[in-house]
């Protein structure tokens, strides 16, 4: 039995067979516990096996509820044709000790008194990027402390239940008094906070982007959030001489050098181009222009609120909800950073967030890092891409079509159509190379970003702003929730930077003017022109 | 480019000074090399000359099969394999009219990225179809023969007039296409447009009505579809909006 055609190595297999065994799940109302490490589990052990997935585990969904860290493990096949299973469970998903701030804290009556007594309350550093992190620190300190004062949901619910309990028994035998009333008010607003914060918690572990308003469903989050703590949670990982590593010190080790090895070294020689010949500068005066504080302010609402935290903790809804507090120290940081007086590096750090780019990941290669920033970086990061974005159609060429704004994917791709049947039609002898990049974003070199704008006529501050959060940068890689040392960038734009796509795109169009320029220069012929 | 060793070689000596100089690498695993009008053996020799593959015809390039003939059913399969994952999922669940929500907004939304660039076969939209009836009668069982309480064609037509409005796929798809069209015509700044207009028009201003012109992508039924709605077709504003069969919603009203 498999459920889907990716579950064999070859094809074949019966497809009415399947959808009966996809419906019987679906009717039992089943959910699969995916097992990471391998993608089949049994061969036919011949010279060109067989491999399907035939062996399955699968929980019901109140086993999911209430043992919602439920994780399979392979083992090697020792002597049958199917692969071992470990399975192991508990009941709750595990947090881990680095500070994230909770939605429903926000909603506490405390709250901003909290927040407004330690923000104030640190000493004043001339470094706007130290001081600011040095006031997310206390603050961090402070709620931390405060957070020890709020008692277990489930056991304050239940306790709110049976007080409730007692009420409703009381009034069968006698009227209620005044009081009592008031206290069964009492109680029953109390537990509608408590649920909409339980409700909070758990929806912010998980990412839905398809529930916009009003779900109240608690337990539909919950199970979300188990599913994607399961499918992220990385059990074993195999390295380059494909030993099956299950230890944490030495899965983060291996992910350390790899990311190291990726990021954090420079090869970076010299440019073998002549730069000033090839590129064309243009007037962009108006990108060293200063930055307003509506800018400032418009920046900040547009970042969404509820997107994954940075090293510092913080996301968009406490940046929101203290703006009061916070706002000046937030904008001397840009008003500083634009003036090239301040050094970012105590607060552009990031942890790497692995994403697997396929259903059953076994290598480092097989995951994507995904750069979470702070909040107060991405602000910065996202000044600058919405300006370089406003003047970045002069910049590339006509055929470069990602991340740009204002280019369609599908004119892109109706180019390549149009293309491929005109040199189909010229009957002549066409090869078409379609080529990739080997980990393109992680691997460009900073400086010839830097030596391109130079020669696009870029202005000098703009190109110093850019040196300054690609120099300062630092990351560190997230395992399980468990971030590692950090290492500084040496090299490559971080995904997930607001900025990352359009800096890539300004050093990649260099190939495209390379090339044109071969074919000016007659090494290079066009494939539909005469002359070959 | 053409298929030429020599040129090859110059190409890869100005990958390799690229890629010296950014620390961006061609990853020649990955990529291929791809043969219009060559003999077997050339093709051959020149991917080893280049060090990559050969591949065939029909490629993926930004998730849609690209080639010289017009996409087989056999190249929708991602597509197909993707909506029968969506069916088993929550329709179960819900009411009639959560799942015509569902309908609509799901199962006709997951073709709409092949439907911009190319024209989805006829057999393909009969199994999408075959989902979407599924989907609305049956709960997204699709071994229980449910009940059918209309004919599918009628309910695709305005909710306004008292049918349920279900997006036609194949109006969809040609109302997409038709921006494409719409951009030839009327010149727009866009390499490809520039393109055909080099190679095809470049001695006459008005675009003459080639099937050839828009063949790639369904050019005949693309055309045949504004010829019956509008006689004469040398038109200059949009014609898109034009459009007198109102399909700018997807929706057939006539």
């Amino acid at each position: 039995m498999y459920r889907s055609s990716d579950d064999r190595n070859k094809h074949g297999g019966d497809i009415g067979d399947k959808n009966l065994f996809n419906n019987l799940i679906s009717d039992l109302e089943l959910l699969e516990i995916p097992f990471s490490g391998r993608t089949y589990t049994w061969s036919n052990m011949q010279l060109n096996p067989l491999l399907v997935k035939l062996d399955r585990v699968f929980c019901s969904a109140n086993w999911n509820l209430s043992y919602p860290d439920t994780t399979v493990q392979t083992l090697s096949r020792p002597i049958s044709d199917h692969t071992h299973f470990v399975l192991s469970f508990g009941s709750t998903i595990p947090k881990t000790g680095v500070f994230r701030f909770e939605n429903y804290w926000a909603d506490h009556s405390d709250f901003l008194n909290i927040v407004d007594l330690h923000w104030n309350s640190t000493a004043y550093f001339a470094n706007a990027a130290q001081n600011l992190s040095a006031k997310f620190k206390q603050v961090r300190k402070g709620l931390k402390q405060w957070r020890k004062s709020f008692l277990n949901f489930n056991r304050v619910l239940h306790n709110c239940d049976w007080v409730l309990l007692l009420l409703d028994g009381l009034e069968e035998q006698r009227p209620l008094s005044v009081r009592e009333g008031s206290l069964r008010s009492l109680v029953k607003l109390h537990i509608a906070h408590l649920l909409k914060a339980k409700r909070n918690y758990w929806k912010q572990r998980n990412t839905i982007r398809w529930v916009k308003l009003g779900d109240e469903n608690t337990s539909f989050f919950q199970a979300s959030a188990s599913i994607c703590h399961r499918r992220n949670h990385i059990a074993s990982l195999t390295d380059t001489d494909g030993t099956i590593i299950t230890n944490h010190d030495q899965k983060a080790g291996l992910l350390w050098t790899a990311f190291k090895n990726r990021m954090g070294l420079s090869d970076y020689s010299a440019i073998s181009y002549d730069l000033p010949s090839l590129l064309v500068e243009e007037e962009l005066g108006f990108l060293a222009s200063d930055f307003s504080e509506e800018e400032f302010l418009l920046v900040i609402k547009s970042i969404p609120s509820d997107h994954a935290r940075g090293p510092d903790g913080f996301n968009g809804k406490f940046i929101k909800k203290c703006w009061q507090i916070i706002k000046t120290d937030f904008l001397r940081l840009f008003i500083d950073f634009f003036a090239n007086c301040t050094d970012l590096t105590s607060i552009n750090s990031s942890y790497i967030a692995l994403v697997p780019k396929k259903p059953n990941p076994e290598t480092v290669d097989d995951f994507r890092p995904i750069s979470l920033l702070n909040y107060s970086v991405k602000c910065i990061m996202k000044l600058l891409s919405t300006r370089l974005q406003s003047v970045i159609l002069r910049l590339v060429h006509a055929n470069q079509y990602g991340f740009i704004k204002g280019r369609t994917i599908q004119d892109c791709l109706a180019w390549a159509f149009q293309f491929l049947h005109f040199c189909h039609h010229s009957k002549k002898e066409i090869i078409i190379l379609k080529l990739d990049f080997e980990k393109a974003f992680d691997k460009i070199e900073h400086q010839v970003i830097l030596e391109v704008m130079k020669y696009k006529g870029f202005p000098t501050s703009w190109i110093k702003w850019t040196e300054a959060v690609l120099k300062s940068g630092n990351s560190s890689v997230l395992l399980n929730g468990l971030p590692s040392k950090p290492f500084s960038y040496r090299r490559g734009v971080r995904q997930g930077d607001p900025l990352s796509p359009l800096l890539f795109v300004l050093a990649a169009d260099l190939l495209q003017t390379i090339v044109n320029k071969a074919w000016q220069i007659g090494l290079l012929k066009h494939p539909l022109s005469d002359d070959f | 480019m053409p298929a030429n060793a020599r040129q090859l070689f110059t190409l890869k000596g100005l990958l390799r000074s690229f890629s010296n100089s950014t620390g961006l690498n061609v990853n020649f695993e990955k990529s291929f090399l791809v043969p219009i009008n060559v003999s077997n053996e050339k093709s051959l020799h020149l991917a080893r000359t280049f060090g990559c593959k050969v591949g065939t015809m029909p490629f993926t390039y930004l998730g849609l099969p690209l080639g010289t003939m017009r996409p087989t059913v056999q190249e929708f399969s991602p597509l197909i394999s993707k909506m029968e994952k969506r069916l088993s999922g929550v329709s179960k669940f819900l009411s009639y009219h959560g799942r015509l929500t569902l309908v609509n907004s799901v199962f006709s939304a997951l073709p709409t990225y092949y439907m911009c660039s190319i024209i989805i076969p006829p057999a393909v939209i009969q199994q999408i179809d075959r989902f979407r009836k599924h989907c609305l009668w049956s709960k997204g069982d699709i071994h229980r023969r449910g009940t059918c309480l209309a004919a599918w064609e009628p309910m695709c037509r305005k909710k306004e007039e008292g049918w349920l409005g279900i997006i036609n796929i194949h109006n969809q798809n040609v109302a997409l296409l038709m921006k494409f069209l719409d951009k030839l015509y009327n010149h727009a700044n866009i390499p490809w447009v520039n393109l055909t207009w080099n190679k095809l028009y470049h001695n006459s201003n008005i675009p003459p009505l080639q099937k050839t012109s828009l063949a790639p992508f369904g050019g005949r039924t693309l055309l045949n579809s504004s010829a019956n709605s509008e006689p004469s077709p040398s038109v200059t504003p949009t014609l898109a909006a034009q459009c007198p069969f109102g399909m700018i919603h997807g929706r057939m009203i006539c």
